[in-house]
């Protein structure tokens, strides 16, 4: 699903982000990406939802060579994953609901499917009764749960998660792990960057490591 | 898609409202400053060309010239498709004409016969209605170029120095007024996208988060091109009303002095056609600004610094 094949970033400096890294994520799979700041995590997820590209090498998700992509079709790819970050980014003048629906909107759906899917996500994550709620109006974990649901409402293959229970108590965090878990299960191959470590041995699932951008565990 | 972008341009009203309002004013007057350029430039051309159609050329005959002559010149004259009237003031017309003109001012003038004898015979020559005002000094010229190179005509007059320097002065008008359009257009423009920019800061998470779910750099775009259309077609449109309010109590006010110099019934606000297309022109400015800063906008602009 998602393969990086001798992929180099190097940033003006120089500044070396990522160093020859090689991995392989099949579909469906969970893995963590672990690694101190600096390591090149951010890197590696900004050409994963091809906000960037790789000085050399190949970086391809469900067989799409993203250094390929011109602008329409970067779009069109984003359709395709979804993205979850540690400060959510949700839009603070729109519903949890409208904040939900808004990939499906970009999509051009119906308005009728559009709540039908909407109201399906908000169960799985448990959010129907705050759907007409405004996110500064619900805690820290609705409001990544309002994130998770807005990454998968779409159903995309790929979801990719930048620290998400950064901000987060253990509780909380615990709770948005099993939900990652459940989308997981359902077909969507999950990739996820933490600082928690704790929490990655926790989850028995299989783990990446970075550091100073090079791929240094893989287990 | 319609309905959000409406949605967007309303949720940025609400949020920016004391710049857009300021916004709208500053355009307003640029808008403003234009029309009434337009309209002053539009009118003083009429006038030219009602003073214009007043334009008279007298051919003054030698002494000498033959009756045959002076109907020969006639013809020719008439030939020329530009020439509406031509009317033969013989030597006596002219000055029994004199006399009726003089008789109060200089009457002892009149006893001279001598002096009266130095009236020519001469050809009052009017161009057809159908020439264009600002057409005229070129046609007399020409026209007079021609006459003065007949043996019979000893002189030709129709004003024109007066005529040269007002058509000058209309010209240099004119091109002043396109300068001071394209200047306070530019001005308008240069607001107009900062404004638009403005508004792009204020909603970079907004923008950050469609990049991220996969909206297309066009449909980003879109809701900022038609906040700044509406707002040019709203300022084009304050503009064309209040100039005609003031244009209304301008001539309201000197109605009378514009009778007397029988005005008018002859200066006019512009024209349907030129409203919908100065609207046009200022909603399509309004557009063009916005591009200029949202063309930023592609490929992950916003969600590229995060």
């Amino acid at each position: 699903m998602i393969e990086f094949s001798h992929v180099y970033k190097t940033y003006p400096g120089p500044v070396h982000a990522l160093k020859n890294i090689d991995l392989k994520i099949a579909k469906g799979e969970f893995v963590f990406l672990t690694g101190p700041s600096g390591a090149g995590k951010t890197s590696l997820f900004k050409m994963i939802s091809a906000f960037d590209v790789a000085t050399s090498g190949l970086v391809q998700v469900a067989g799409i060579d993203l250094s390929r992509l011109n602008e329409n079709k970067v779009a069109e790819y984003r359709r395709k994953i979804g993205v979850v970050f540690q400060d959510f980014r949700l839009l603070k003048d729109r519903t949890i609901f409208e904040n939900i629906a808004l990939p499906l909107q970009i999509r051009g759906d119906r308005s009728q499917q559009i709540q039908r899917r909407v109201q399906e996500v908000l169960e799985q994550v448990g959010l129907s009764h705050k759907y007409d709620q405004f996110p500064d109006f619900v805690s820290g974990g609705e409001q990544q749960r309002t994130a998770i649901a807005r990454a998968i409402v779409h159903q995309p293959g790929v979801l990719i998660a930048d620290e998400p229970t950064g901000n987060l108590d253990p509780k909380l965090s615990e709770e948005i792990m099993d939900l990652l878990e459940r989308v997981c299960s359902q077909g969507t191959t999950v990739f996820v960057a933490t600082h928690d470590q704790e929490m990655v041995r926790r989850r028995k699932k299989r783990r990446v490591d970075l550091k100073d951008g090079l791929l240094v565990g893989d287990q | 898609m319609i309905r959000s972008v409406f949605e967007q341009r309303l949720s940025s009203l609400k949020q920016n409202w004391p710049l857009q309002f300021s916004t709208l004013v500053v355009v307003t007057s640029c808008y403003l400053v234009v029309i009434i350029s337009f309209l002053l430039s539009q009118n003083l051309q009429k006038i030219l060309t009602l003073w214009g159609n007043d334009l008279q050329m007298t051919v003054y005959l030698n002494e000498e010239s033959e009756p045959s002559e002076v109907q020969l010149l006639q013809e020719k004259i008439r030939e020329n498709k530009n020439v509406g009237r031509v009317k033969l003031i013989t030597k006596e017309e002219a000055l029994k004409e004199f006399r009726g003109q003089m008789a109060s001012y200089a009457p002892d003038l009149l006893t001279h016969g001598d002096i009266l004898n130095l009236i020519p015979a001469s050809l009052q020559i009017s161009l057809s209605e159908s020439t264009a005002g600002m057409e005229h000094l070129k046609i007399l010229d020409a026209l007079a170029s021609v006459l003065k190179s007949e043996e019979i005509v000893s002189e030709v007059s129709y004003g024109q120095d007066w005529v040269k320097k007002y058509s000058q002065l209309i010209f240099y008008f004119q091109r002043a007024c396109e300068a001071i359009g394209i200047i306070i257009l530019g001005a308008a423009l240069f607001v107009l996208s900062n404004v638009i920019r403005a508004s792009v800061q204020s909603r970079r998470q907004e923008i950050e988060v469609l990049e991220l779910i996969g909206a297309m750099p066009s449909m980003i775009r879109l809701p900022f091109l038609v906040e700044g259309a509406s707002i040019g077609f709203l300022s084009s449109v304050l503009a064309v009303t209040i100039s005609y309010l003031m244009y209304s109590g301008i001539t309201g006010m000197f109605e009378k002095q514009l009778q007397f110099l029988q005005l008018s019934g002859h200066l006019s606000f512009i024209n349907t056609l030129v409203i919908i297309f100065f609207c046009s022109i200022g909603t399509g400015l309004g557009a063009i600004g916005s591009y200029l800063c949202v063309r930023q906008i592609n490929d992950g602009w916003a969600a590229k610094s995060l």
